[in-house]
């Protein structure tokens, strides 16, 4: 699993603090965890963005200075929320781990032999994309395999067809469906509504009045 | 075209379309996305018209995910009538779509049949939009 170093400043709270931050490129974070008080913190954006851009599950070795000396906590991102129009983080939750404590994270779904399906003609519907599992935060895997090169059309893949790198246990549900092949629709020529349907109205949900209500 | 099968009232008030939308506002189903870059009231009509472009493009294979429906009524008066005696007739259906909404996906085409979709579909919609793929930080803007 990808280890990296990442720099981080002590920094005001509140909404004002938080603009100024983001305008001067900077990026708004927290750092909490087990029996340690919250520490609001920021990093640099552009750093977080070349660390995070790849993979979310990085395990992060967040230095913060205290005074003259650096204090190094373990983390992983927990939460990451984005501007939804220009698609850059604006807040990072990070959350702190124990190296020797086993954690629960959700790792991508990495699909192999798509070409095959995609040449008999066949859809790839994605059910779930990212799985649940338990392990050390040393040992997260990239990702859970899946090889969907022999699969047709109604066919599907389960959690529990998945198999699980060693010393990592998957917490889904074995019956959850991963990934289900679908046959080609024909394309679906509009229909052309038959004397422009009219004012056809919804029905009216009416609740039953009681006696005497109302006047 | 789309419309409620049952509503609570037939009429609504206007609102207000400030703010950007929070839900809906990632690429969830498919691999493509067409996102909203501007508020607007998107019709069923309009809907329906950048649909039939969209699967009239793909032609065979690949899905298409709606994710607006348009469940808000829009009343107008008749041509030449005198001001008062109530609120209009329904006419037509709405979505109402903040920038940021996901109101199409796409899955099971390459990228460039992706975006050739997506951009004639655009053409039928009232509003700026942009192709966005799956957890793509970043992004990129084109069409309008």
């Amino acid at each position: 699993m990808k280890q990296v170093e990442i720099g981080a400043e002590l920094r005001d709270t509140g909404k004002g603090a938080a603009r100024r931050l983001r305008r001067a490129g900077s990026l708004p974070a927290v750092l909490y965890g087990k029996g340690t008080p919250s520490i609001p913190l920021v990093l640099d954006a552009g750093a977080f963005e070349r660390v995070a851009a790849r993979d979310r599950n990085v395990l992060l070795r967040v230095r913060i200075p205290r005074g003259d000396a650096v204090e190094v906590r373990n983390a992983m991102i927990a939460d990451v929320q984005m501007d939804v129009i220009r698609r850059r983080p604006i807040h990072v939750d990070l959350h702190q781990v124990n190296l020797e404590e086993k954690i629960r994270v959700k790792v991508p779904v990495h699909i192999l032999g798509e070409e095959s399906v995609s040449a008999r003609g066949a859809i790839l519907q994605h059910q779930l994309r990212e799985i649940e599992v338990e392990c050390l935060p040393t040992e997260v895997p990239d990702g859970i395999r899946v090889n969907v090169g022999s699969l047709g059309p109604g066919d599907h893949v389960y959690v529990r067809d998945l198999e699980a790198p060693e010393h990592v246990r998957i917490l889904e549900d074995g019956d959850e469906l991963v990934i289900s092949v679908l046959a080609p629709r024909a394309e679906e020529e509009p229909v052309t509504p038959a004397a422009e349907e009219g004012p056809a109205e919804p029905e009216l949900v009416k609740k039953p009045r009681e006696e005497g209500e109302g006047r | 075209m789309l419309m409620p099968k049952r509503v609570k009232h037939r009429k609504q008030h206007r609102g207000r379309m400030t703010g950007k939308a929070y839900r809906g506002s990632e690429v969830f189903y498919g691999e493509y996305g067409l996102q909203a870059l501007e508020p607007a009231w998107v019709t069923d009509r309009q809907i329906e018209a950048a649909r039939v472009a969209l699967t009239r493009y793909i032609k065979r294979g690949g899905k298409v995910w709606i994710k607006i429906f348009p469940d808000k009524p829009v009343t107008q008066k008749p041509a030449e009538t005198r001001m008062g005696s109530g609120k209009g007739n329904p006419e037509y259906w709405v979505a109402v779509v903040k920038p940021g909404r996901i109101m199409f996906e796409l899955a099971g085409v390459t990228e460039e049949v992706a975006r050739e979709a997506m951009r004639l579909a655009a053409f039928k919609l009232p509003l700026k939009t942009r192709f966005v793929k799956r957890e793509e930080v970043g992004g990129e803007a084109d069409e309008g």
